[in-house]
């Protein structure tokens, strides 16, 4: 359990220190997030959104430097003037974008075909330029994966698939053999799914085996059948939760108005118009009941597998987020966004950050005082603002 | 001169994790950094101060690199005020709970002017510089659309089609108008009953119910009722409002997506359907203007457009009696023929 891939680590290991467990401290305020949220959104609607980029680094910063580790917080060096010119560059192609399709539909599938191309660059990219621009200590984080990596990790499972699928369907087809291909739609929706983990496994094992710290590498030990789990099981969660929602509503019929007339009822209703309105209104409200449910257990699951699996250099990461506690976070952070028109957001944010967080440790064996910096080049922020453009999930 | 107040943190030199206990002051504008075994002086301009904020920890950086990190950010900024260092408006404003509350109205207040004002101005700027292709092409989405179910093809004869296109092209040109729109097409509106669209493209489709229904308003013009309807829905189409009534929803609906795009997709969905439904009644007495001027300009009266309206609410209230109830009770929910709008043809057409 304690061996470290990739050889003993360069720096950081005083000899026969134990493993210590620091915690990771976050001493941000909702209030004064708030004030500075507020600011931020007034100077970003009267400047027409250029001054979003300036926003993004006072957030950054705040965020950053209220996340303490061994008495010291972490930083965030991006200038605004890089990600104001990522931000014009992404917005520019989303434009082109939109545009095309209205002009033209096939163009419209050439450009999507090469955003899916482009979308491992833009991976790598963004994370060059997060982790480039964030230290602790004044040692600047780094990221090592090449773009080589990033198609070999993102884009071969989707290529091979692609090329299963087009064989399968030009097999029926050529047998016509409509058998086969009746089948064959489930069998591609249901692959598409069983890839997903498998994509996401090697997003992080890509993210988590090619950042370091300084001169201290990271390692990534998890493996794909562990993302597999988390997914199989939140799959079954969800399964649960909507089957649950149903029984439930079914005893509550019965209860109110006794079987006859529960039975009545239900064929009454069957034959009205509005019945498939109130089953789709049903099916709409067990299919949000389950995302609200699956939602924080996937997510905690998944922060745990991904830190509890990843060391930096010797240092190992302990992390301890609790479902039940990340849900009632979730909802009541949701309850109150709503009934506040959106004010709420800067203090849910807060309280989001300071759980997920404050639920990690850092296992450090030996000396955190005598890690090592490396010189690093300044990275454009396209890939960044794209990625955040589009909503990709590759935080930390 | 007293002495400068002095503040305490940790030096790193970016080279390695280790912290070096040091004392700082400010002197004239540069900072100077003593620790155990070394002394650094750095110019004004030559490190960034941090945003000072109550929570947080307070690093500044240095040009010739390395970092400090303050212990106390009340003795910093003591320490920076006495030498004259001055903070960021933007700082500034997010420190005291009054300004930031002040910044909370002034965002709402410019949020209602942006979408009460500055969009609408805008989209009706940027919306005759969208290609022409666009509009072509959209509108050519429109029609397949109404084409698949709503419509069916018209019952009119070629012959009493060509006549109300002569009719609408003869008013356009005495009212100075540009060369009449290049397609006026005549539907069977099954499912849309007496209705007439601008549509993008310079295209006005008009249902055969409602030649129909203009038929029933007697005048001294042939086609006067008629006639009123397609100069309504030429304004539509000269003033572009389809495509800025596009322009503006997408620009509402990234607006609120960025703004509240966090919380779900629904909180962003509401404020652009909310908008586009208040934008529909500015645009449609846009429209009226046009009409009644462009009437005015052809010696032609509004009274038959106003009457085929108080017709079609008249065939609503007795709704039973009509052949197509849904379809008059749709036209009439998107042109509310209200009292403002009677006034307000009335007194467009009575300008020169």
């Amino acid at each position: 359990m304690d061996r470290v891939p990739g050889g003993p680590p360069p720096g950081g290991m005083a000899p026969g220190a134990a493993g210590r467990l620091r915690p990771i401290v976050f001493t941000g305020s909702g209030g004064e997030y708030f004030r500075i949220w507020i600011v931020n959104l007034l100077l970003s609607i009267l400047s027409l959104g250029i001054y979003s980029a300036w926003a993004k680094v006072r957030r950054q910063r705040y965020f950053h430097r209220n996340t303490r580790l061994a008495g010291s917080a972490f930083d965030y060096h991006a200038r605004p003037r890089t990600i104001l010119i990522g931000r014009i560059v992404a917005i520019a192609v989303l434009a082109a974008f939109i545009v095309a399709t209205e002009l033209e539909p096939l163009a419209a599938l050439a450009l999507l075909a090469a955003w899916l191309l482009a979308l491992p660059w833009i991976v790598h990219r963004a994370l060059r330029f997060r982790h480039a621009n964030t230290s602790w200590r004044g040692i600047r984080f780094g990221f090592l994966g090449t773009v080589r990596q990033a198609y070999r990790a993102l884009m071969l499972p989707v290529i091979v698939w692609m090329l299963v699928l087009g064989l399968g369907f030009a097999g029926a087809l050529w047998h016509e053999s409509d058998a086969l291909l009746v089948l064959l739609f489930p069998v591609a929706g249901l692959g598409s799914y069983a890839l997903l983990p498998l994509l996401h496994y090697r997003l992080k094992r890509y993210h988590h085996d090619n950042a370091c710290l300084g001169t201290l590498p990271a390692r990534f030990s998890a493996r794909a059948r562990m993302f597999y789990g988390v997914y199989l099981r939140s799959a079954v969660l969800a399964v649960v939760v909507v089957i649950g929602f149903f029984l439930l509503l079914a005893t509550a019929i019965l209860a109110i108005g006794g079987i006859g007339n529960a039975i009545e009822t239900a064929a009454n209703a069957a034959r009205s118009p509005a019945a498939g309105a109130g089953l789709g209104l049903l099916g709409a409200a067990a299919f949000w009941l389950a995302w609200a449910v699956v939602r924080p257990y996937f997510q905690a699951r998944m922060q745990n597998l991904a830190w509890n699996r990843t060391r930096i250099g010797p240092h190992r990461f302990v992390s301890r987020v609790k479902v039940r506690r990340l849900w009632a976070i979730r909802m009541s952070n949701l309850v109150l966004v709503m009934a506040t028109l959106g004010l709420f957001l800067p203090f849910a944010a807060v309280r989001l950050a300071r759980y997920r967080l404050e639920s990690v440790e850092v296992a450090a064996l030996g000396d955190l005082d005598r890690i090592v910096g490396a010189e690093r080049e300044r990275i454009a922020a396209i890939g960044e603002e794209a990625a955040d453009l589009f909503d990709l999930d590759i935080g930390i | 001169m007293t002495t400068p107040t002095v503040f305490f943190g940790r030096y790193f030199d970016g080279r390695i994790s280790m912290p070096v206990p040091v004392a700082m002051r400010f002197d004239a504008g540069a900072l100077v950094v003593v620790a155990p075994d070394f002394e650094r002086r750095e110019a004004r301009g030559r490190y960034r101060l941090p945003e000072r904020t109550e929570h947080g920890q307070p690093i500044l950086h240095l040009a010739g690199g390395g970092q400090v990190e303050a212990d106390d950010v009340g003795a910093l900024w003591r320490a920076a005020r006495e030498s004259g260092l001055r903070e960021t408006p933007a700082s500034l404003m997010s420190q005291r709970w009054s300004l930031a509350l002040l910044a909370l109205v002034l965002t709402i207040a410019s949020l209602y002017a942006g979408y009460r004002w500055v969009l609408p101005w805008a989209a009706g700027v940027a919306a005759p510089l969208m290609p022409a292709a666009i509009e072509r092409s959209l509108g050519k989405e429109a029609i397949a659309w109404l084409d698949d179910g709503l419509t069916e093809p018209t019952r009119l004869p070629a012959a009493r089609q060509e006549q109300i296109r002569a009719r609408f092209a003869r008013m356009l040109e005495r009212a100075g108008e540009a060369p009449a729109p290049e397609v006026l097409l005549f539907r069977s509106g099954s499912g849309l009953g007496a209705n007439a669209f601008a549509l993008p493209g310079r295209t006005i489709l008009v249902t055969d119910e409602l030649v129909e229904a203009a038929g029933e308003i007697g005048s001294a013009v042939p086609d006067e009722a008629l006639l009123g309807v397609l100069a309504h829905e030429y304004g539509h189409m000269r003033e572009h409002h389809l495509m800025r009534r596009m322009l503006k929803l997408s620009v509402l609906a990234v607006a609120a997506s960025a703004i509240w795009g966090d919380i779900g997709t629904l909180a962003a969905v509401v404020p652009t359907v909310l908008g586009g439904l208040d934008y529909t009644r500015e645009l449609e007495r846009d429209a009226d203007r046009v009409a009644a001027r462009i009437l005015a300009a052809a010696d032609l009266s509004v009274e038959p457009l106003i009457a085929l309206f108080g017709l079609l609410r008249g065939e609503e209230l007795d709704e039973a009696a009509t052949d197509h109830p849904a379809g008059w009770r749709r036209y009439l929910r998107t042109h509310p023929m209200t009292g403002e709008r009677i006034e307000l043809l009335r007194a467009g057409a009575r300008q020169p």
